[in-house]
């Protein structure tokens, strides 16, 4: 993740972070069969 | 298999607050703005630390062409959260707001993900903003 500043304020107790992600393009199915391992533990074997 | 960026916020706020020393209010903001047509996204929102967990509140999610148009396909999000196993998911039309009542929890180690599908023929744009409560176990 490339973040691009981070405040942290003691007073107010707050954080914040922006920056950015990569996110994955996918197929209709491939993001189906994803999403199924992720939900049961793990590609089937 | 291809990446596209997406730029991100979190806010986290201990004070003022009407939570418990150890609860920590979050957000998450995330923007991507070049879904292709017919395509999903996965985004990876966060993974949490051991001794810590997520009670997670509500998202909020809209979708545009160009930022200024609502887009008005049928789109679907996903929210998954990694084992023991979390999958919801939603269809909707411009914007949509759920929330988790109880909140739906996120134990240390677990992850978050959204993977949203444009079911549009043009490339939209998706604003998602996640809340929730974060808590020393």
């Amino acid at each position: 993740m490339n973040v691009k500043s981070i405040y942290r304020l003691s007073e107010g107790g707050i954080l914040k972070e922006e920056g950015e992600k990569e996110d994955v393009v996918l197929t209709p199915e491939e993001a189906e069969k994803r999403m199924r391992e992720l939900v049961s533990g793990g590609p089937k074997k | 298999m291809r990446q596209t960026p997406s730029s991100i916020r979190i806010i986290a706020s201990s004070l003022p607050s009407l939570l418990e020393p150890y609860q920590t209010e979050w957000s998450y903001l995330w923007e991507n703005n070049a879904i292709p047509p017919f395509s999903v996204i996965q985004h990876n929102v966060i993974t949490i630390e051991a001794g810590y967990r997520m009670r997670l509140k509500g998202v909020m999610c809209s979708a545009s062409i160009g930022g200024t148009i609502p887009s008005d396909a049928l789109h679907r999000i996903w929210i998954v959260i990694t084992t023991p196993g979390f999958l919801g998911d939603r269809f909707f039309r411009r914007t949509d707001a759920l929330t988790f009542d109880p909140s739906q929890e996120i134990k240390g180690g677990h992850s978050l993900i959204l993977y949203f599908y444009n079911a549009s023929s043009e490339e939209v744009r998706v604003t998602t903003n996640i809340l929730g409560v974060k808590e020393k176990t």
